[in-house]
């Protein structure tokens, strides 16, 4: 029997009717949002991390009907509205097979506005400490460290 | 020499489509009518299938097609073996591992595959399970396969060892175990096929080696090679573990198209990945080496066993590397090398970043610290003892090259690193501080014995908007090869970066190029791409001369613009000149094709041309061994690196770092738990690599010097940026505890141990 979940996605207030124990990941990926990405299926990887009322989460650890009434970001919704992080992380070279880095947006973009919120300088201990649950087998992390805390200087010159 | 474009880092080609989410990786793409396909593994490691019940999954709502061996027929070969006919894709009678497939599903749902698949069952008489390759090796072990368990052998014989051992007064005598390693990209396994109206087939996925996928469905679905087309999805890493498995998904999607005349995507969810797709293999290294009192090596005899799990796979030609690597960049004027490749119930052994190298690699260079332990010099002085120069006859029979640069990274590590200086001892007295080097000598490209794969092709289009498309027989797996290319194409045409487009790797495009594998692209593609485009600039200035009254000789393409040569003027710009080509009928498609020198081998005696060339680097490794939990922590890494010419010097930066990071997970954690042949710790809570909170400090240091037959003198760097990882690690961890360490991985367990050990 499917069910309807009111959620707003990236902005946009939605109607999803879904199956019984549906995961968040494999409805927003039904309706388009293949940004989202199943890497482990089993919350240990944060490729399939999307922000939920402002918390960082692994959609494929949630089932969509316990998410009602949520507001989910996704990484084309960041790629919208914090360009410079998508900058930082690509004149950075922090972007090798892709895969992971969608996740690592979500979870980027969550950090910053949290070191926005708090206007203090932003240390490797404190990325790597939030940037914990993505892992990437790429770059060794080391650009993906540097551009963060590129972009969360820029924004703090900002604010 | 001054480049306008190489070695610059422009911003790479995928780079926003990947970070915006953009991209699409082969399950993202949309696919009307598209069926999912799910396996139904072997329940057992060793045993002998006596039916297949699929009567359930058959029945379950939404299931379209269930098929097992004897539905393949005649109409399909019931063969995936990529070097050798050993491996059916449908088991029938022996099961050898877990990875065998009883039944192929396809259905409406990836859900419903899955539950139908769960829902065949088998009869088997289960056979006694082969443990470890030497179980395999021992008389009277259950033959795996017809012709035995010895798999395959490889040898290398110069001078006369036994006489050095006689002779000598140093022999350092030891045996080095080290364990599987997974490539754990973060995509898992995905092919799509979709079955073409008349009998053609195209194929999407995630992969290396779309002319190894091509040439494997043909055979398996007995058509020509010309009606099936292979393309590169986006691909979300490799490291070696998409160079042949993904013949075996392709395999499964393909007959399952063509038997329900629909579009099937075969998606590995990360249990199936990691449990059935190949892996580094584990080797038993037993290490002889010989000495003189002053350190100079008289004599090196290796016997390196590779478990190759059931099937031979592409394992013979891991091993081929791994026997050329085994006496690194050191003289030795005796060396007996055998390699064996042997057959067991085990995880799937397969090719993985280094090849075969790493794990003799730990060997050789551990002996060499220990070597220097019993000579009394550091480990700078005992490798400086014995690397060779130019001119000098190598242990593989080569002469070696005239501009070897083994010791020019040697003395950059000594200059550079700490590696000859004191330790700073720390304040608690349970961590333990060590530093340990390891040098490699990475042969670049395919080993002679696989030559023939070598050529490669590159198609070069300009459009008359000026604009220019490239595509080449590599593929890009993140390691930044397209982007690679970009640079190459926009260095020779004389244009910008932003005209170059490089469309994926497709069989229908560019003629076959061999694998993505073996550092191999940026050399054989990049050189296929500059000789392309150096085909169409010259046709481009021959119509410039025409047009313009000027000899071609005195015209140049520089700045994205016809330029006269000797005063600079710029005569009309890139695009009008690519518009009046068109107009004159110039063929603006153009093929670069590349091929190394055909190189000389004797197989009988492992002596001869073994590469193109070879890449050198050092690494120097810093831990801190915690005594109480056994931990290790890696707390710095300096790596040097021979590259030849730097085409992209973030990529560069970025393959060196994710290299080190990979290799420091093999070192000092990632373990595959294999019980009777079953794999047991297939997730990632469980199965424990590197994340953000493990990595070291990388330093790194370039050695620029370009190399004579590279493009604009590049060498390969994807693999001797980990290969030589866990042996630093290894040197470093022996210098902290004062203990010998003969076994990877150095996890907890193991130090805790080896700390117990007297």
């Amino acid at each position: 029997m499917k069910v309807d979940v009111h959620v707003t996605v990236n902005g946009r207030p939605t109607i999803w009717q879904v199956e019984d124990g549906e995961r968040l990941l494999d409805t927003l990926r039904k309706n388009g949002h293949t940004e989202v990405k199943e890497g482990c299926g089993g919350g240990e990887c944060g490729a399939c991390t999307v922000a939920l009322n402002g918390e960082i989460i692994c959609s494929c650890c949630a089932f969509t009907q316990q998410v009602e009434g949520a507001d989910i970001v996704t990484a084309a919704w960041v790629a919208e509205h914090n360009p410079a992080l998508i900058d930082s992380l690509v004149n950075h070279n922090a972007v090798q097979c892709g895969f992971c880095t969608p996740g690592v947006v979500v979870a980027a973009d969550n950090l910053l506005k949290k070191c926005t919120c708090n206007r203090h300088k932003l240390g490797t201990k404190e990325i790597k400490d939030n940037m914990e649950g993505n892992i990437c087998r790429c770059t060794g992390y080391i650009k993906i460290i540097e551009a963060i805390a590129a972009a969360a200087e820029e924004e703090r010159h900002e604010v | 020499m001054k480049f306008d474009v190489v070695g610059t880092s422009p911003v790479r080609l995928d780079a926003y489509d990947k970070a915006t989410g953009k991209s699409r990786y082969t399950d993202d793409e949309p696919l009307p009518g598209v069926l999912y396909g799910a396996i139904a593994f072997s329940p057992v490691s060793h045993g002998l299938l006596k039916s297949v019940d699929v009567s359930k999954a058959k029945a379950l709502p939404g299931v379209v097609k269930v098929m097992v061996a004897a539905d393949l027929g005649d109409k399909y070969a019931n063969n995936i073996g990529a070097v050798r006919a050993d491996q059916p894709l449908l088991a029938y009678d022996h099961l050898r591992w877990r990875g065998d497939r009883l039944a192929i599903i396809a259905a409406e749902s990836p859900e419903i595959a899955r539950k139908a698949a769960s829902l065949v069952t088998a009869e088997i008489e289960e056979l006694p399970v082969i443990h470890t390759s030497e179980e395999a090796l021992a008389e009277g072990a259950p033959k795996l396969h017809e012709m035995g368990n010895l798999a395959d052998s490889m040898c290398i014989r110069h001078g006369d060892v036994e006489k050095a051992f006689s002779e000598s007064p140093i022999i350092l005598d030891n045996r080095y175990v080290v364990g599987y390693q997974d490539h754990a990209y973060l995509e898992p396994n995905s092919v799509v096929a979709i079955p073409g109206a008349d009998g053609s087939l195209l194929l999407r996925g995630s992969m290396q080696a779309p002319f190894y996928v091509q040439g494997a469905l043909a055979k398996v679905l007995k058509k020509p090679m010309s009606k099936i087309r292979v393309q590169q999805a986006t691909t979300g890493g490799g490291f070696g573990g998409k160079e042949d498995y993904p013949n075996e998904p392709s395999a499964v999607a393909s007959v399952l198209a063509f038997e329900t005349g629909r579009p099937v995507k075969v998606i590995y969810n990360r249990e199936e990945d990691l449990a059935y797709s190949t892996k580094r293999h584990s080797m038993i290294i037993e290490h002889k080496l010989a000495a003189k009192e002053d350190g100079t090596i008289t004599a090196i005899k290796v016997k390196a066993i590779c478990d190759a799990g059931a099937y031979l796979g592409i394992s013979s030609i891991v091993a081929e590397r791994a026997n050329a690597s085994a006496t690194g960049p050191y003289r030795s004027p005796n060396v007996q090398v055998d390699t064996l490749v042997v057959y067991t119930n085990n995880a799937f052994g397969g090719a993985f970043r280094g090849f075969g190298a790493p794990q003799v690699t730990f060997a050789l260079e551990r002996q060499m610290d220990l070597l220097a332990e019993k000579v009394g010099v550091d480990p700078v002085e005992i490798r400086r003892r014995n690397t060779f120069s130019a001119g000098e006859i190598s242990p593989l029979g080569d002469v070696v090259e005239a501009d070897v640069n083994a010791m020019r990274v040697l003395e950059l590590a000594a200059k550079k690193t700490p590696i000859l200086k004191e330790l700073k001892k720390g304040k608690e007295a349970h961590i333990k501080r060590g530093i340990g080097l390891a040098a490699v000598r990475y042969g670049v490209g395919l080993h002679a014995g696989g030559q023939r794969l070598e050529g490669s092709g590159a198609l070069v289009q300009v459009n008359i908007d000026g604009s220019v498309r490239v595509n080449i027989g590599g593929a890009e797996l993140g390691q930044g090869a397209f982007t690679a290319m970009a640079i190459i194409a926009a260095e020779t045409l004389g244009v910008s970066y932003g005209r170059i487009y490089v469309g994926e790797a497709d069989t229908m495009l560019v003629p076959d190029s061999g694998p993505t594998v073996a550092s191999r692209t940026t050399v054989m593609s990049g050189n296929a791409v500059k000789d392309g485009c150096l085909i169409m600039k010259e046709r481009l200035l021959k119509c410039a001369a025409a047009d313009t009254g000027r000899k071609a000789g005195e015209l140049d393409i520089k700045g994205d613009a016809l330029i006269d040569k000797k005063s600079g003027e710029i005569i009309m710009d890139f695009a009008t000149l690519a518009n009046k080509a068109y107009c004159a009928k110039v063929n603006l498609v153009a093929n670069g094709w590349y091929a190394p020198d055909r190189k000389i081998w004797n197989k009988e005696v492992g002596q001869g041309q073994s590469y193109t060339t070879y890449a050198h680097a050092v690494m120097v490794a810093e831990v801190a061994v915690d005594t109480i939990t056994g931990q290790v922590h890696v707390e710095k890494m300096h790596a040097i690196h021979d590259v030849g010419q730097a085409i992209h010097h973030k990529g560069i930066e970025a393959q060196i770092e994710g290299g080190v990071v990979q290799g420091m997970g093999w070192a000092i954690m990632e373990e595959l738990v294999i019980k009777d042949g079953k794999m047991l710790n297939p997730n990632f809570t469980d199965y424990i690599i590197p994340t953000i909170q493990d990595i070291p400090e990388i330093k790194i240091t370039l050695l620029e010097r370009p190399y004579k037959n590279g493009p604009y003198g590049a060498k390969g760097i994807g693999e001797p940026s980990l290969i030589p990882v866990a042996a630093a690690i290894g040197n470093a961890v022996a210098n902290a505890l004062k203990k010998p360490v003969m076994e990877l991985p150095m996890n907890p367990e193991r130090i805790k141990l080896n700390l117990l050990n007297k």
